[in-house]
Formats: structure tokens, C-alpha cells, sequence
């Protein structure tokens, strides 16, 4: 149920229905009037941007545990917070490349085995290597690839804190209100994937976008 | 039972896809000069074109196990006119311990001012050795790359490339010490879809990016696992190359 | 124009990754099999029927000569007998059951192709005056003497497809070698029955053709040794439980409790592994690759303790400490009785005095390395070779080289090219 992989590939072919539907406008400003946008570029100017958020992450991929017999399954938990931080360049023309990271609490669960109970938690924080790209002054597209580095937590029979590196990417839109010429605040979906580990899932950001270098 | 298909991550591909497809520009003359390398637009005044850069592929869990590494190899090209429609391409991929040489031709037809395509074959010579811990092998083998590609140029400087290779093995040649193997059979070795977005990246310089799904019986990139099954193997590989 | 592409592009990206399967046919649906009455055969007997067969049915998808071979498996009280055959064709293997009806042998089971995926049925048939009188009266066995026919099938499909083995000659054996099957039976990616390093694949491993297996020791945070390969609990070995980082994190009560192997069973402890290999099969050899740093103190008493049950319980079996390191080797030389401790040593040729080792066992891509197994074999040791699994090397490296044993995951593959010799 929880495998919802057919459920993406029907949502993201339609933001990109969405995106090719709507008027592009040129994020590059001609005139000093249009540079009051957070999002856009003068021509021959060059920028530094950073966004920072938080959210709702969903988790949708398979907890695992329950279908092998090791006990039973309960309090699986797939909602949990997330945060994101990202540096972006923004040369003079459409592309843009930048860093990420962040926290992303995957999912937790509690197992009982007779009369003893456990707990798993599972999460990561992402360094990804992302571009972007502006589709119209205000929404914009990004997608990264690197590695997620996870720690799970488990409680049974003792406490273990392990770690492991999963290579894995993201993808995400955002659409960000521009408050200032410097500031902008605004929402942004994001799909995040360990592919290594298959976790994955989807979140739901208030993103604050901030371009506090230009040059 | 029939093998499963698990559908890949798309999204870098909608990335790629999406945000090129919504731009609108300026119109531009279809014979003025577009910095591409990937994209089949014919060599109308220049004789020459290049372009530097690296890609990277994930190793495949049945093959290289609990190692998943990124595994980059240097990416130079560069393209020659024969004519407005005929093109000659070159390539290497140096990864020291093994490098393939590639050699081919290209014919350019567009068929509007948006829409190009290109048909073509590359020949490729890889040759790679280990003489390290546990190893004293070399091996060493020839295939032909026939390929065509699909672009639509945007009304801006952004072109978008839809390119499907297929491999097919001429020659495979492998020593360890002294023991020798080797084969000129020629089989069907498997196929590639690329994804490719070429557009300016900052001041005059361009860029290329692309996304590769190869599908192979071989990998010249693999040989010293000697891994031989009869089931193709799938190496996700970004491209990323500075237009010079 | 947009939309095509769109849809282009989602078309050739969904199709790309295949996931390949290859699950054991069920073919317990043969009427006169289950009807037949159970099939005792004297060790002789067995003999007999073992041998070189030419096909005259089948050789397309067979090849023209397979190796048959019989193996068992002990349940409790009861032993399993299977007949295998081992192909040189895309490393095919058929591995069957065997029954009475009046004066025939049946053999029912399945047929699976390593290099590939293709799976199926197969049903044979050694009639009463073609073979089957013969075997049970240990009679002494010409060229065409006996004759194995029946019909095989792809999936689950009903077999109808004509397979005639025709006896041609005895299997090659020349002095003791060793056919050992990796990781107990081979790995994940070749998509056996069985998990590889599991219980459940050492039971299985003979059918493939095994003399012996290849185990990977590792130690749980409480120092239990246990039988893993990688380094970190991961989705090539185990099933999703939320549990990543190295196994040495966790205790085997976490790991009994969380995680299972891919095809659902628990990561075994040494002692069930060794248990099963002397109580439970026929297996000659067992090498326990050490794939850990520290003391190899209990891998050692456990060595111990079932060398001295395979005496007791009447069995042919030779434990191995496998040496594939020099921090193994150091720890192996920090052990009180080391001198007297079988092992195996995977480094230099003066490793292997050093530690004493019985066996060199270096990695086939350094060659034959022919001069080097001449010294070994000049001091009373033996020489193995890993893990070699291109069929075209694997004919070299028995026709030129002198190992005396060869560890592979397709020793169904070693098993042909072995017994086919002459």
C-alpha cells in the first residue's frame, strides 16, 4: 500500500504538463524595475543564494520487517519533519548549480518479539550536487544527485546508533514570493530518494530564499 | 515468469524535460552558430567543435556488490565537418586503468527549424590493465556504436536531445598472467537512451548535460570483474561537458 | 511536438531497468511420480549410473555431453537423494528426484541456466530394460548401456520437449580436487533458491555440483561468529528491516530479531552452519574465509570442535581457517595452536610457510602460475584457485593448470568441465 512509486510517476508528469503549459517569461531582467525580483538575474550579474526550509516528509516506500517473521510490526511511523538548506550560484544565464543538504527523518517503527518490544528509526542527512533552473520569475525546478548519509537508531536488547552512506538523488519544484529584492519566502514539493537503501518519499517545505551576494 | 520491470527514478530527466520545454525566447536563424556537441545540428560555417568534461557512472549492484561507487572517466570530444551535413566525430573516455577511443561518422539532416536528427555509427577501442593485488590481467576489445539522435531546439539557446545507441561486440580479448582468452564473435551487446540539454551556463561558455540509461551485456568499464552472465546489466551515467 | 517528447522520454526511461527473476518451477504435478514408490539404490548402484552422457535429444538447449551425478541431503532421519546434471551449455544444470514405477527409475525436477534466467521442468525416464535393471543390479556399464529419456519444458509450462542422455563413459577423476561453491552456494545476483552464506543454501550446495564450500566469518558486537559477506547489513543480502552500518554493530539478538536474509531466512551463527555441514550433507570441505579483524579465537574452537565431531560421525571433512589478509594472517599467528590449526592462505607463497598452511589458494587473475604450484605441491601442500566463473577459463585453467581445487559460483560450471575430461 505504502509502495506508492506509481503514485509519483503520475504526479510528476503532471507538473511537467503544468510547467510546459504555463507562459515562460525570460528570468533575466532587462531593467532595474524587473530586479526587484529575488529569483532574477540582471543580465551579466552573478549571485549567490541561499534557501532554507522545513516541512512535512512523507515516507513511501516499503518498511520492511513486517512480511518476514521476525515479529510483529506496529507503530510505524511514515510522517515525520524535514529540513532543507541549499547554496545556489546563479551565473548570468539559466542554469544554476549549488549544494544541498539537510535532515530527513524517514520513518520509525516498534516491534514486538514475545514479551520484548523495540524501536527502529531510520534517517538521513543528504549532500546532494544540484542544478536548477528558473521555468518562470518565481517557480523554479531543481534535481540532485550525491549520497544520504543515514543513521538508523534501534532500541532492543541495547541501543545501537549505525551509519551507512546511500548514493541517491532528489527533485523538487518551488515557487517562492518574492518579499524583497533579497528576500523571498514560499512552498516547495520535494521527491527525495536513497536509492541505495530504497527510501524514498515525498515532503511538503515552507522555503525562505535569500540571494545575499551579487556581484 | 516474465523478468520484472521496475520503472527508474524519472525525475532528473523532468527536470531536464520540463523547465527547457516552457521557456520562450527570441527567435534565432537556424544557420547562426549553436555551441552543441551532443545535439545534431549541422556544422553550417564551423570546421571544428569540442568539448571537455567527465562521466559518471553508478556501479551495478550485481556486479560490483556492497561497492557502489560513482566512477568517473574524462570525456573529451570533438567533432570535424566533412560537410554542412556530414560530421566526424572523435572521442575519448580516459579512466587511466582502462580507456575506450571512440571513431565515427554522423549525417545531420534537420527537418525544420526546430526539429534535427542524425543517424551514425561509432567505432570504439577499449583497452584496460591491472597489476595490482591479486591482479595481472589485461584486456582489450573493439565495438560499433550505431546510433541516431532527435533534438528540438527551443526558441532560446537551450537544445534538447533524445539520442538511442546500440552496441554490438566485434572483438573481446582478456589476459590473466599468461592465460589468454579471446573471441571475435560479434553479438548484440545491449542499448543506450541519452537525455541531453546543451545551453549556456555562464558568460559565453556552454554547457552539456546529459542522462544516460545503458543497457549491456559488457561494460568496457567492468572488465576486470570478468562478470560474464547472459543478462543485461544497468549503468545509470551522467555526463557533464564544458562546449569550448 | 512538447507532448511527444514528453512521452518519449517517460517510455524509454520506465522501460529501462529490468529486474530479473528465476524461481524454481513447481513440478510436483507429475501423476506418476507421486503415485511411484520410493527409490533405494545402493552406493554402487549410484555409481553406476553416474557417468558422461552424449544427448541425442535436447543437445540444443543441453549442449552434446552433460556429467551426471548423484548427491544427498539428510533431513532428521531421512536422506534426500537428487541426480544431477551438469551441462557446459550457458552453465545448465537439471537436478531431480528419483522414484520407482515397476522396473523404471522416474526422475522428476527441474532444469536452470546460470548464465541467463531460463527455468523449467524436466521429467526422465530410465526404463527397465534400458538402464534401470542395470543400475539396480550393479552391472558393469557399456557406452549406450543406459539410456535416460523424457521430456523438459520452460517455465511452468507442461515439458514436451524430447531430452534423451545416452551413457557414454565414466566421470574423470584423477587424485582429490575440490569443486567449491562460493558463499556456500553462490551469490545473490545469481539467483539461486537459497540466500547465499545460509543454512538452507549448504544443504542445497551439492546439488550444484559442490565438494565443498566457501564460507564468510564475520562477529557480531557480542562475538558471536556468524556467516555474512559485506561489511554493512544491506538490500543485496537482506530483506528492508531499517537496520544499515556494519554488521559488527549489532548484537545477534538484534540481528536474529530484525533481519532476515533475501529469501526470509536468519543470518546463521558458525556453529549452525558447521552443524549442518557434518550432520546434514556429504560436503568434504568447508573453507571459513575470515572476513573480520580480531582475535580468531572462537572461529578456532569452533574448528576444532567440529573437526572432531566429522571423526566421530564417520566423515570425510577437512575445516579451514581461511587466511585472505595479513591482519587475518596476524591474528591466526597470535593463536596459541596455530601450528596445528588447518588453514589456507590466499597471500605469498611465504605466507603460507608461515602460517603453515595446507592450502595456497591465490586469485585466478594472476594466471596459472604453474611454477609456484610446483613448489607448493613439492612441499606435500595443495593449491586452489578463486573465484573462477568464465567457462573459457575455466577449461584453461583445468587443462594447463594444476590446481587441486577450484572455488567458483557456478561450480555446476566446474563440476562439467571436470568430470568431462578424459
Amino acid at each position: 500500500m505504502y509502495n506508492n512509486k506509481p503514485l509519483i510517476n503520475i504526479i510528476f508528469p503532471v507538473l511537467l504538463f503544468c510547467s510546459t503549459k504555463l507562459a515562460a517569461q525570460d528570468t533575466t531582467a532587462k531593467s532595474t524595475k524587473d530586479s526587484t525580483e529575488v529569483n532574477v538575474q540582471q543580465k551579466g550579474k552573478y549571485a549567490f543564494v541561499l534557501y532554507a526550509g522545513g516541512g512535512l516528509f512523507s515516507y513511501f516506500s516499503s518498511v520492511g520487517s513486517s512480511s518476514s517473521g521476525t515479529g510483529i510490526n506496529t507503530a510505524i511511523v511514515r510522517y515525520h519533519p524535514i529540513g532543507t538548506f541549499r547554496i545556489m550560484w546563479h551565473p548570468d544565464h539559466r542554469l544554476r548549480i549549488g549544494l544541498e543538504s539537510g535532515y530527513a527523518n524517514f520513518y520509525s517503527y516498534e516491534l514486538k518479539n514475545g514479551n520484548k518490544t523495540g524501536t527502529v528509526n531510520l534517517a538521513a542527512i543528504p549532500v546532494l550536487f544540484v542544478w536548477s533552473m528558473a521555468i518562470t520569475k518565481r517557480l523554479n525546478v531543481f534535481a540532485g544527485v550525491g549520497s544520504y548519509f543515514m543513521t538508523t537508531r534501534l532500541n532492543y536488547d541495547g541501543k545501537v546508533a549505525s551509519h551507512a552512506l546511500s548514493l541517491g538523488f532528489n527533485a523538487s519544484v518551488n515557487y517562492i514570493q518574492p518579499v524583497s529584492s533579497r528576500f523571498g519566502i514560499g512552498a516547495e514539493l520535494k521527491w527525495t530518494e536513497a536509492s541505495q537503501t530504497r527510501d524514498y518519499g515525498l515532503s511538503a517545505q515552507l522555503m525562505l530564499e535569500w540571494k545575499f551576494l551579487e556581484w | 515468469m516474465p523478468p520484472r520491470y521496475s520503472i527508474i527514478p524519472v525525475f532528473i530527466v523532468i527536470f531536464l524535460i520540463g523547465c527547457g520545454l516552457s521557456v520562450q525566447a527570441q527567435d534565432s536563424l537556424p544557420e547562426s552558430k549553436h555551441a552543441a556537441i551532443i545535439f545534431p545540428y549541422p556544422m553550417y560555417k564551423e570546421k571544428w567543435r569540442s568539448s571537455i568534461g567527465f562521466s559518471l557512472i553508478t556501479t551495478p549492484e550485481d556486479i560490483t556488490e556492497e561497492v557502489r561507487i560513482r566512477v568517473p572517466a574524462i570525456d573529451y570530444r570533438v567533432l570535424r565537418r566533412v560537410s554542412s551535413h556530414l560530421i566526424a566525430e572523435g572521442r575519448i573516455n580516459a579512466q587511466i586503468l582502462q580507456n575506450q577511443f571512440l571513431a565515427g561518422l554522423h549525417w545531420v539532416q534537420p527537418f525544420s527549424d526546430k526539429l534535427f536528427f542524425s543517424a551514425g555509427n561509432d567505432i570504439g577501442y577499449w583497452f584496460g590493465f591491472l597489476t595490482v593485488e591479486g591482479f595481472n590481467s589485461r584486456a582489450s576489445g573493439w565495438l560499433t556504436y550505431p546510433n541516431a539522435s532527435l533534438g528540438y531546439r527551443t526558441r532560446h539557446d537551450l537544445l534538447i536531445t533524445l539520442r538511442a545507441q546500440f552496441s554490438v561486440n566485434l572483438q573481446y580479448k582478456a589476459f590473466n598472467g599468461k592465460e589468454e582468452l579471446s573471441y571475435g564473435r560479434v553479438f548484440y551487446n545491449g542499448e543506450t537512451f541519452t537525455i541531453a540539454i546543451e545551453q549556456p551556463f555562464y558568460h559565453h561558455k556552454h554547457i552539456t548535460l546529459a542522462l544516460s540509461a545503458i543497457n549491456n551485456y559488457f561494460f568496457w568499464q567492468t572488465w576486470s570483474l570478468f562478470y560474464r552472465v547472459d543478462r543485461k546489466i544497468f549503468y545509470p551515467q551522467i555526463t557533464v561537458g564544458f562546449i569550448l | 511536438m512538447r507532448m511527444i517528447f514528453i512521452i518519449a522520454i517517460l517510455f524509454l526511461f520506465s522501460s529501462c531497468k529490468k529486474e530479473y527473476q528465476a524461481p524454481v518451477p513447481d513440478y510436483n504435478n507429475w501423476d506418476a511420480f507421486t503415485l511411484a514408490a520410493p527409490l533405494t539404490l545402493s552406493t554402487q548402484s549410484r555409481t553406476t549410473m553416474e557417468g558422461i552422457y552424449k544427448l541425442t535429444n535436447g543437445a540444443d538447449v543441453f549442449g552434446d555431453s552433460v556429467a551426471v551425478k548423484w548427491n544427498y541431503v539428510i533431513t532428521g532421519t531421512d536422506t534426500t537423494w537428487h541426480l544431477s546434471v551438469f551441462s557446459g551449455k550457458d552453465i545448465a544444470y537439471l537436478i531431480c528426484e528419483g522414484k520407482r514405477s515397476g522396473g523404471d527409475i522416474l526422475l522428476n525436477g527441474y532444469w536452470r541456466k546460470m548464465a541467463g534466467v531460463e527455468t523449467g521442468i524436466v521429467r526422465l525416464t530410465v526404463a527397465a530394460t534400458q538402464g534401470a535393471n542395470l543400475v539396480t543390479s550393479n552391472g558393469s556399464v557399456v557406452a549406450g548401456s543406459i539410456i535416460i529419456g523424457g521430456v523438459f519444458g520452460n517455465g511452468q509450462t507442461v515439458p514436451a520437449i524430447p531430452i534423451v542422455l545416452v551413457y557414454n563413459r565414466k566421470l574423470y577423476h584423477k587424485g582429490p580436487f575440490q569443486i567449491l561453491a562460493h558463499r556456500s552456494g553462490g551469490r545473490t545476483s545469481d539467483l539461486l533458491p537459497a540466500s547465499e552464506n545460509s543454512v538452507a543454501m549448504i544443504r542445497k550446495t551439492a546439488e550444484f555440483g559442490s565438494t565443498g564450500i566457501e564460507i564468510d566469518v564475520r562477529l557480531t558486537s557480542d562475538g558471536i561468529p556468524i556467516l555474512y559477506h559485506d561489511n554493512t547489513l544491506n538490500l543485496r543480502e537482506t530483506q528492508k528491516s531499517g537496520l544499515i552500518g556494519p554488521i559488527e554493530n549489532y548484537s545477534y539478538a538484534q540481528l536474529s530479531t530484525f533481519v532476515r536474509l533475501i529469501h526470509g531466512e536468519k543470518i546463521p551463527i558458525l556453529r549452525e552452519a558447521l552443524d549442518a555441514v557434518v550432520y546434514q550433507t556429504g560436503l568434504q570441505f568447508v573453507w571459513m574465509d575470515t572476513k573480520y579483524s580480531g582475535s580468531l579465537q572462537v572461529v578456532r574452537d569452533l574448528q576444532k570442535e567440529y573437526l572432531q565431531k566429522a571423526v566421530a560421525a564417520g566423515r570425510t571433512l577437512n575445516i579451514v581457517i581461511g587466511l585472505p589478509t595479513t591482519d587475518a594472517t596476524d591474528h591466526f599467528l597470535a593463536l596459541p595452536d596455530f601450528g596445528a590449526a588447518p588453514n589456507l592462505c590466499e597471500l605469498s607463497l611465504a605466507d603460507v610457510d608461515k602460517t603453515n598452511a595446507e592450502i595456497w589458494a591465490p586469485r585466478f587473475t594472476l594466471g596459472t602460475q604453474n611454477d609456484e604450484v610446483a613448489k607448493v605441491h613439492a612441499a606435500g601442500k595443495q593449491a586452489f584457485v578463486w573465484t573462477l566463473d568464465v567457462p573459457e577459463f575455466v577449461q584453461q585453467y583445468l587443462r594447463d593448470g594444476h590446481f587441486d581445487g577450484i572455488l567458483s559460483n557456478y561450480p555446476s560450471n566446474i563440476a562439467f568441465y571436470y568430470y568431462v575430461q578424459q
